[in-house]
Parts: C-alpha cells; sequence; structure tokens
C-alpha cells in the first residue's frame, strides 16, 4: 500500500490520518467502553436503544472476519511445518496455488476440504479460545507472549533485512517520497482507511476492551498509546519486508517494483522465495517469521472472539466457558468454507466485503451516534430542557458529555479539535470512501469475479449480518 | 538512500516512538 500510494510520502497522509481520524476515533471508543463499563452494544445502546444494533453489527463483522482470518493463521501453522525442511522447493508460487491449497478454476467449483488446513485450523481455535479461556484474566497473561515475542522477532528480521545486500534498494522504495502523489485524493482515502483497518476501530473491540480497564486507567492516553504503539509496529514490519523485498530485487536481477507483492502472495509465495535464498540458518528464519505471523494472529483473533464473547455473556448470561466454545466452533464450522480448494477466492470475497463496507458503515454511524443523538435520560439533557432553552443546536449531544468524562479521566485533556473530528471530518471522508466503493461495485463485480460469487461471499452475508443483529438486539437481557 | 527518504524516516521514528515515549512517561508519573 505503502508503494502504491508514493512510497515515503505516504507516510504525510498516513501520519495525519492518524492524528485527526484514527486517534479520535479510538478515544471515542475508548471513552464509550470506560464510561459505562460495557461491551459494544450495551454501551452503544446507552447512547439511545437502537444503537445496541449497531454494537451487535459491529461484533458480527469481527465474526466475520475472524473466521477467514483463522483459516490464514492455519496456513501459517502448515508453512511453519515446511519452514523446518524448506518444502516449499524453488517454485515457491507453484507450491501455494497449486500444491498447498490446490486452487480450482473458480469461486463456485469448491473442490473438497484440504483436510492440512482443517488440522491447522482446529489448532487454531484451540489455541485461541485458550487465549481467551478465562477471559480478561487469561488475556492480560497470554499477550506478554504474543506482544513480545512478535516484537523480538522483528527486530531480528529487521537487523537481517538491512544487514542483506541489495536492501537498500528496497528501503529507497519504502521510503523516498514521491510528493506528486499527495495531489491525488486516492492517496489520501487509502490513508484514512488503512488507519481504520489497522486500530480495529468499527469492530467493537476497543469499546469491550476499555470496559474491562480499571476505573481510574487513562482513557486518552491509552487510545494515544495504542495506536502509536500499533502503527509503529506496522512502521518497522515494513522496514523488515522492504529490505528483504531489495534483498531479492538484488539476487533475481529484477527491479524491486516488480518483487513487491501485497497480502497472501507476499507472506506465502515472496518471503518463502527470499527464506530459500539466504545464505545461512534459512529455516531459522523461516521459523521465525512464521512464529511472528501466529502470535500476530492469535492477538488479532482473541481480540475479536473475546468482544463477541463477553457481549453474549453481559446480554443473555451464559456461561463463559459456554460462550468462548460456542463461539470457537461455530467460526470453526463457517471457516470450513475457506479451508476448500474455492478457499482463496471466497477468503478473499468476504474480506473485501467485510473491511470496506461492514467496517465502514460501523465507523460513520459510530460518529453520528456520538455527534447527533442524546438521551433523554441524562441529567444533563434534562438540565437543558429544565432551564427554558428551546434551541435544538444547544443540545447537549453526548460528544459534549464524552469528551467531558474523557478529560475528566486523563493527563492529556481533548479539545473541540476532536468534536470536529468526530462530527464532521471522519464521517465525511469515510462517506466518500463508502459511496465510492458502492459506485465501483456498481460499475464491475469485486475482482473480475461473477455477480453470483460477489453475491453470496459479500452482500448476502452482509444481509444476514444485519437480520442477526436485529434478533441479538431483540433477544430478551437476562438480569 | 536520498536525503528526503532520511526525512520521511525521522519524521516517522519521532511522531511514532516519541509519542510512545511519551504516552509511557506520563504513566510513569503517575
Amino acid at each position: 500500500m505503502c508503494y502504491e500510494n508514493g512510497g515515503g510520502a505516504f507516510l504525510i497522509p498516513y501520519l495525519v490520518a492518524l492524528l485527526t481520524s484514527g486517534i479520535p476515533l479510538m478515544i471515542l471508543e475508548f471513552s464509550l467502553g470506560h464510561k459505562y463499563y460495557k461491551p459494544a452494544p450495551a454501551a452503544l445502546g446507552h447512547i439511545k436503544k437502537g444503537f445496541e444494533m449497531l454494537g451487535w453489527f459491529a461484533l458480527l463483522i469481527g465474526f466475520g472476519i475472524v473466521t477467514y482470518y483463522a483459516v490464514v493463521m492455519s496456513w501459517c501453522f502448515n508453512y511453519l511445518g515446511y519452514s523446518f525442511n524448506l518444502a516449499w522447493g524453488q517454485d515457491t508460487q507453484s507450491f501455494f496455488f497449486n500444491q498447498f491449497l490446490q486452487i480450482s478454476e473458480s469461486p463456485l467449483h469448491l473442490g473438497g476440504i484440504q483436510w492440512l488446513i482443517v488440522l491447522g485450523l482446529v489448532l487454531t481455535w484451540i489455541f485461541v479460545i485458550a487465549a481467551i479461556w478465562k477471559g480478561p484474566k487469561t488475556v492480560g497473561k497470554v499477550v506478554y507472549f504474543t506482544v513480545i515475542i512478535p516484537w523480538l522477532i522483528l527486530i531480528v528480521l529487521v537487523v537481517r533485512g538491512v544487514t542483506l545486500p541489495g536492501a537498500i534498494e528496497g528501503l529507497k522504495f519504502y521510503l523516498t517520497p514521491r510528493f506528486g502523489a499527495l495531489l491525488d485524493y486516492r492517496v489520501w482515502l487509502a490513508a484514512y482507511s488503512q488507519v481504520f483497518f489497522s486500530l480495529t476501530i468499527g469492530f467493537g473491540v476497543q469499546i469491550t476492551y476499555a470496559s474491562f480497564l480499571q476505573k481510574e486507567s487513562d482513557v486518552v492516553n491509552n487510545a494515544f498509546l495504542v495506536s502509536f504503539a500499533n502503527n509503529a509496529t506496522s512502521f518497522v514490519g515494513g522496514l523488515a519486508v522492504f529490505s528483504t523485498l531489495g534483498y531479492y530485487a538484488h539476487q533475481s536481477g529484477l527491479p524491486v517494483s516488480e518483487v513487491v507483492k501485497s497480502g497472501p502472495q507476499l507472506a506465502f509465495v515472496t518471503y518463502p522465495t527470499i527464506i530459500s535464498m539466504l545464505p545461512v540458518a534459512a529455516s531459522v528464519f523461516g521459523i521465525l517469521f512464521f512464529v511472528m505471523l501466529l502470535t500476530l494472529g492469535i492477538d488479532s483473533a482473541f481480540s475479536l472472539v473475546e468482544a463477541g464473547a463477553a457481549s453474549i455473556i453481559d446480554k443473555f448470561k451464559i456461561k463463559r466457558i459456554h460462550a468462548n466454545i460456542g463461539f470457537g466452533v461455530l467460526a470453526l464450522v463457517v471457516g470450513l468454507i475457506f479451508t476448500t480448494k474455492a478457499g482463496l477466492y471466497w477468503l478473499d470475497i468476504v474480506d473485501y466485503f467485510m473491511n470496506n463496507y461492514g467496517l465502514l458503515v460501523v465507523g460513520i454511524l459510530q460518529c453520528f451516534a456520538v455527534a447527533y443523538f442524546y438521551s433523554h435520560k441524562d441529567a444533563d439533557v434534562q438540565r437543558h430542557f429544565d432551564s427554558g432553552d428551546k434551541s435544538i443546536f444547544s443540545i447537549p449531544t453526548k460528544i459534549v458529555e464524552l469528551r467531558q468524562y474523557a478529560n475528566s479521566k486523563s493527563d492529556f485533556t481533548i479539545g473541540r479539535w476532536w468534536d470536529f473530528s468526530v462530527k464532521y471530518l471522519t464521517p465525511i471522508v469515510v462517506g466518500i470512501l463508502f459511496i465510492t466503493n458502492i459506485y465501483n461495485r456498481f460499475m464491475t463485480s469485486y475482482g473480475g469475479y461473477s455477480r453470483l460469487a460477489e453475491f453470496l461471499g459479500g452482500w448476502l452475508i452482509l444481509i444476514v449480518f444485519i437480520v442477526v443483529a436485529v434478533m441479538l438486539y431483540r433477544g430478551k437481557r437476562r438480569e | 538512500m536520498p536525503v528526503s527518504a532520511w526525512i520521511m524516516f525521522s519524521v516517522a521514528v519521532l511522531i511514532l516512538f516519541g509519542g510512545i515515549v511519551m504516552c509511557l512517561l506520563k504513566i510513569k508519573k503517575k
């Protein structure tokens, strides 16, 4: 993404997006969770009862994502095994697509289940459920390993990467700015969308995790710290990737622009090729790379599961063990579609729709909920009506209340710039992103897939999630 | 590497890691 959008110049819109939209939304989600001490549906339901549906919808999007995310982790488990003897051989592309995935000709040709991938999937879910077995208590301990281990490995990979011949060419690609790209509005949209996705905003996860914080925890400082740490990890990850791509280009005699790949191609084709090329301890670096992906993946996966399980427990008062296992089994069964020979196609379609429609809708509505709605029950709204002021423009909405709450809990205080971001800037940017995406899909189907596949893997899932969100909202809360 | 690349690198490191250090110092102070 960085290379496609102006190289080093992309860091400018990226950092601007982080400071003007990413961190403000993070503060918004942290404040909601911390103030009401409830997971996403219940916290959003405090603004206006109906917004509880938005919370459930956000969690369902997270559920959709974790079903295929776990399959990618299963690939990592398999590739971790292959790293010991570099089983992918010389033709890593053919190994990944033809031997490992045995990819079929189209999404509608499922071609049966790949049992090695199912095995990895079961293993993944055992790890994920174990990580959240006792909720926040276990999570607090597990993250010591799943945060420190990948960072240590990342440092090793950066040091190895930058000391390889040709690394500098890769880094030049990553960091040299092409300022002309800043005049292209698509670069700015790409930066904002990348910041939302990477900060896990709109999944209901941050709201739920903030509800686990102690009452005296600093809301604004935590929001800044999590955002900076997340983006610093991405930035350092870029150093490791591009330095290694520089080495690959150097060894293969190709320009760096021709070896740049993203997504599964980067992790399961390009990286294994580079690992095989390493002069010493190739297997060790293969193992380290896939252990890093697994530990990072487990972190993301259990945060999504824990947010869903905590919400179910909160509303329906079922036992944690039942919620965790039920969630895991359901997600595993749904995820079996991604273990078929057409799995990669479905993964691609579902991933696109969850991120580009589901999350953006949640992002916009969350801003609207806070900025333009208020609850009649709130004391300050009542005081406002009692005062005889009839102007609708002076009604205190949740945004003022939330800002005051966040400031009362924080060393760094936030001002009206935060209101501006949540009320205007973020909804406008996210709205443009959403409309652009809808327009593009009306013109052509996503990724050249058939309209039927696009409907089944995209629109239909979103419709089902809306229906389920309504059903969960209407379900009776147990006290 | 060109100077402009070094500048971008320094700005990103300063903002991201500077931000982390600043937040951690605040927590420690508390």
